[in-house]
């Protein structure tokens, strides 16, 4: 038995080895603009909707998860804008900043559980939207604008790569999603990723066999801070722009609604719920002043009938037509 | 030398008095019970020695050492583990995977060492999965290894709570009601592998409501009634003991 769960292994290793070398060359052939930028738009999304996944992996709900990437858009904008420092220096550091952030907050926050984490988690998003508004330099409202590009790298024969287009800007975003799937990934299989989910499944009785589980979430929360962070800082100096609003409740509901939407069970799922969140409006291009309307009725589609997320499709088509068989052959 | 000593050990709910000054004290390698009607404070005792609660006042001593603010998991790393009243287990995963679970504490696989994959994570992990093969042998799990934990029959997913707190390697198990709702065949056996523990020099707390598993088992009993003890001392002195059968008789029916 252990020899064939191997070989599935193998075979995931060069599905996804694949994939990733056609993400690779995706430049190659598409040339349009719009979807360079939808691309990178997915990607970054991608980032954050795994980072809210190892939260919800380790069994915590909260609807702050944008607030930390705002923490992240906005430092790493600063950084650049008013001190200088060059992109990849202040890249890491916007994680770091969004980490260290969680861990402060995290630890007082977690004494408490349930439904009133989140709820505090509503309290801390809205405290974040409303410092993005009001702190001196940070641009108000209307919120910050002109945020430089990163910083060119240089080659050693004479010339650089620029951020002035599209492809430098799409191949860091997936540089940095695949970094994050592969760390994320790791963890939720290692031993840390087993008590996570074993956390989940049911904390009293972790407690009982000497676990820290108050440690344990805090360092999910930290490490989900982190990504996000990152998430927040490739988006600024992506858009340029970074606003308040951006980083509100709504959109740590929407990075929730994405991981069910594409399922909970592994990696997979949201990694297709942010790759639906971005394609959606393409698909449905015509009827654009349904697309709210049409989206809520996915999600509640998918909840109804799709439990499992949109990563249990094929099992449930699978399910049905066998399902269909017997019934024809009965 | 006493393994545990509770010293006037008092958890009040509000104006409720759920334990009133108990003072309590087990020998290493015994087996000792506590009994009493619903209500008496039995798993409040458990709790507070757990660490689930904070008394209200009082101490907790285990091999002599003050463990009374001490957090759960550090209470389980000194050797306190206690096993649940329900069928409390990790459903979804399978048998040795809760028992592997439970061990984590006695596994040196870092998490720096597996997510690098290193081979001598490699190595641990399989140290750790033979353990926790023996211990599910040890409580008769041994051909339900690779089921689901939500498929094993009722009575076995007892023995498996059982097992989850083993792995722990206790030095003092408390089992709360492990024979409640079994059937008599049932009951026969987890008492045997309560024997089997106590002999391997595991000291254990029985809450349990079934009196001949408690009589055929303790070394010695505490009896709780509202929150207060009301005897101690052999099975056969308890069952003689007026206040005891008053109690049962004339408190709870």
């Amino acid at each position: 038995m252990d020899a064939s769960m191997f070989k599935i292994n193998d075979k995931n290793r060069i599905i996804y080895a694949i994939i990733f070398a056609f993400l690779l060359s995706v430049p190659l052939f598409v040339k349009n603009l719009y979807y360079m930028h939808i691309l990178i738009v997915t990607g970054i999304w991608v980032i954050l909707v795994i980072s809210k996944h190892l939260i919800l992996f380790t069994g915590i709900f909260s609807l702050g998860h944008a607030a930390f990437m705002g923490i992240g858009a906005y430092s790493s904008a600063i950084l650049m804008m008013k001190l200088g420092w060059p992109f990849w220096v202040a890249f890491p550091l916007s994680g770091i900043v969004a980490a260290l952030v969680s861990v402060i907050l995290c630890s007082v926050f977690l004494r408490v559980k349930g439904l009133l984490f989140a709820v505090i988690t509503i309290a801390f998003a809205e405290t974040t939207r409303l410092v993005f508004t009001h702190w001196p330099g940070l641009g108000g409202a209307e919120g910050l604008t002109g945020i430089p590009a990163p910083t060119p790298i240089p080659l050693p024969w004479g010339t650089s790569i620029s951020f002035a287009g599209k492809i430098p800007h799409y191949y860091l975003v997936l540089i940095t999603a695949a970094l994050a799937i592969l760390f994320v990934g790791r963890i939720e299989k290692s031993r840390l990723g087993r008590m996570f989910s074993a956390i989940e499944e049911n904390e009293q009785l972790v407690e009982s066999i000497g676990v820290h589980v108050k440690g344990y979430r805090l360092l999910s929360m930290t490490i989900a801070g982190l990504l996000a962070g990152l998430a927040g800082s490739l988006y600024g100096h992506y858009h340029s722009y970074i606003a308040p609003d951006e980083f509100a409740v709504w959109t740590s509901v929407m990075i929730f609604l994405l991981c069910v939407i594409g399922g909970m069970k592994s990696l997979v799922g949201p990694v297709i719920g942010a790759i639906f969140l971005t394609f959606l409006p393409e698909i449905f291009r015509e009827a654009k002043a349904y697309e709210p309307l049409i989206f809520a009725v996915v999600v509640l589609l998918i909840i109804f009938f799709l439990p499992g997320g949109l990563m249990s499709l094929p099992q449930r088509l699978r399910q049905g037509i066998s399902g269909l068989k017997n019934r024809f052959e009965a | 030398m006493s393994l545990l000593k509770i010293d006037n050990l008092s958890k009040h709910f509000g104006g409720l008095r759920a334990l009133d000054k108990i003072n309590l004290t087990i020998e290493a390698g015994k087996l000792h019970s506590i009994i009493g009607p619903n209500g008496a404070g039995k798993t409040t005792l458990l709790c507070a020695i757990s660490g689930l609660y904070r008394p209200t006042e009082g101490r907790v001593l285990f091999n002599g050492r003050d463990v009374t603010k001490q957090r759960v998991d550090k209470r389980v790393s000194l050797g306190i583990t206690r096993t649940f009243q329900s069928t409390i287990l990790f459903k979804e995963k399978t048998v040795i995977e809760n028992i592997i679970i439970g061990s984590h504490l006695h596994t040196s696989e870092t998490f720096v060492g597996s997510l690098l994959g290193i081979p001598t994570a490699r190595k641990e992990k399989l140290k750790t999965e033979q353990r926790a093969v023996e211990i599910a042998e040890s409580m008769g799990l041994a051909d339900w290894s690779d089921k689901l934990a939500s498929e094993l029959p009722h009575g076995l997913q007892r023995n498996l709570g059982v097992c989850i707190g083993l792995a722990t390697d206790p030095e003092l198990l408390m089992l709360d009601e492990p024979v409640t709702g079994m059937n008599p065949t049932e009951i026969a056996t987890m008492m045997e592998l309560i024997g089997k523990i106590k002999d391997r020099g595991i000291t254990i707390i029985l809450v349990e409501h079934n009196m001949k598993a408690v009589m055929g088992l303790s070394d010695s009993i505490t009896v709780l009634s509202y929150g207060e003890k009301i005897a101690e001392g052999s099975p056969a002195e308890i069952q003689n003991n007026r206040d005891v059968v008053e109690a049962y008789l004339g408190g709870d029916s």
